[in-house]
């Protein structure tokens, strides 16, 4: 079912004549780390939920303050 | 009569191009890119990257397009001088350019768009600040697509800092065979083995080539508006493309150059230093050059005589550590009209891509009538063909009457 899925989304970007060539495997390792660092995020976000319940006031994180 | 022309580099993408009419840059935006074009500006997006710093500003010009049957706007960009290549970059530059790369495609995802390509060749610096020179890298980003430009971030970013720092910081020249990037299959080769126990190399790189090895054709023509991919999993790449590269370090000693100018060095005396740079700021006042070359700088000491003047200057040397000194200490002090750049006179970037002609050949590069080189050091001259380097300069690199050579050896002044 998954892999029915993925065929077809690869036959649907193949089929959009992208200027760019995304690579069928590139696409493939993408959804996979996609699934597994996508659910990392979602417990880092509930995580922080739950830190923010005990740490009130505290300001959130700059984002791309490493990038300055 | 206008004197038109596209711009040689710029025919792979549809949306537009640049091109130039009597001398000034414009850029071609497309019909094609109308609804891409509107985004970026009604978002908020254009607006939020230019006051960052981290796109080129532009305005639209009432001028006749140079493709009149495909055009939407006419656009005229700022000018970010001069143009260099990620070949040319010392490790920290290729590092800050993926960072700024994956930093923008955060704040597009947040308003709806996506980079469509991330080329290291879109990226400039000015004043030691990485920024994106094509407005039109943005397409609309679609719920569930993956990120297009994901193999290309890998072979233009990942792979030649992961190269440079896991196996030999020279190994960055081999963008200048592949102009698309490293592929992925060779970056594995090439990589010591214990990289495969990094997540982010061993995902992005050794994982991600063997899945493009297996699946090289397994594209099905099946047509389908399904896909499959959370807007959180494709932050979670982002985040994780983030970390890969930011663990990814060098440090630059031990070279060829490094100390030149160091007491323990003894290349130099105190009183020769300050007498060279004496002489070397009364010449750039005598011609005040808008931009000059330091060929040779080092850790660009004299080429700051130039840029403290407000001369656009680019501190070329051959020794990757010097040119990564140069520009941390431009990052730390915020310093301004200063590039620092990885070049081998004896074998300066050469013409690369479609037809030669996608990125110039480095003496070319940049040289008009405005920029005065000056050659700073005075190492190997005596052991090179000189007399052969002097005709180049003069003749092929730059039709400046005003350049110099400031060697203690040959004397100053030629």
């Amino acid at each position: 079912m998954i892999f029915m899925t993925i065929g077809q989304l690869i036959g649907h970007l193949s089929n959009q004549h992208p200027y760019l060539d995304p690579g069928s495997g590139s696409i493939l390792i993408q959804l996979l780390l996609a699934g597994l660092l996508g659910a990392g995020i979602l417990l880092r976000a509930s995580w922080s939920r739950i830190q923010k319940l005990f740490k009130r006031g505290k300001p959130d994180q700059v984002e791309d303050e490493d990038d300055e | 009569m206008m004197n038109s022309q596209v711009h040689p580099a710029s025919f792979r993408d549809p949306s537009g191009f640049l091109f130039r009419q009597d001398g000034v840059l414009y850029r071609q935006v497309n019909r094609s890119y109308q609804e891409e074009y509107g985004l970026l500006n009604s978002s908020g997006l254009y607006a939020e990257l230019v006051e960052k710093g981290w796109l080129v500003a532009h305005a639209e010009v009432d001028l006749e397009p140079e493709q009149a049957s495909l055009a939407f706007k006419v656009l005229r960009p700022e000018l970010v001088e001069p143009i260099s290549y990620p070949y040319e970059w010392s490790f920290s530059q290729l590092k800050d350019a993926a960072l700024r790369t994956l930093s923008i495609q955060k704040r597009a995802l947040k308003k709806g768009m996506s980079l469509k390509d991330a080329s290291a060749y879109n990226i400039q610096f000015r004043d030691a600040r990485a920024i994106l020179i094509d407005t039109l890298s943005f397409e609309v980003y679609k719920p569930g697509r993956p990120w297009v430009a994901y193999k290309q971030f890998c072979q233009h970013f990942l792979a030649p800092l992961a190269l440079m720092a896991k196996r030999d910081v020279r190994l960055n020249q081999l963008l200048r065979v592949y102009i698309d990037g490293i592929p992925l299959d060779l970056a594995s080769q090439l990589l010591p083995a214990s990289t495969r126990l990094n997540f982010g190399l061993s995902a992005h790189i050794h994982l991600h080539a063997s899945f493009q090895r297996k699946h090289a054709s397994s594209a099905e023509k099946a047509s389908s508006r399904r896909a499959g991919m959370s807007q959180q999993g494709l932050e979670g790449l982002i985040d994780s493309l983030r970390a890969a590269i930011t663990s990814l370090s060098w440090n630059p000693s031990g070279t060829e150059w490094g100390d030149y100018y160091s007491e323990t060095s003894g290349h130099y005396s105190d009183a020769a230093s300050l007498h060279k740079m004496e002489i070397i700021e009364k010449f750039l006042d005598q011609v005040a050059p808008l931009s000059a070359w330091d060929l040779g700088a080092n850790t660009g000491v004299f080429s700051r005589a130039a840029s403290r003047r407000g001369i656009l200057t680019v501190a070329f040397d051959i020794d990757p550590a010097a040119v990564e000194l140069n520009y941390l200490a431009c990052k730390k002090n915020k310093e301004t009209n200063l590039l620092p750049l990885v070049l081998d006179l004896t074998n300066p970037s050469p013409a690369i891509g479609w037809s030669n002609r996608e990125r110039p050949a480095r003496p070319s590069a940049g040289a008009t009538g405005s920029v005065c080189p000056f050659w700073s050091v005075d190492r190997w001259m005596l052991s090179w063909h000189w007399r052969s380097f002097i005709t180049w300069l003069s003749q092929t690199m730059c039709p400046c009457p005003s350049w110099r050579i400031f060697s203690n050896r040959l004397g100053v002044g030629w």
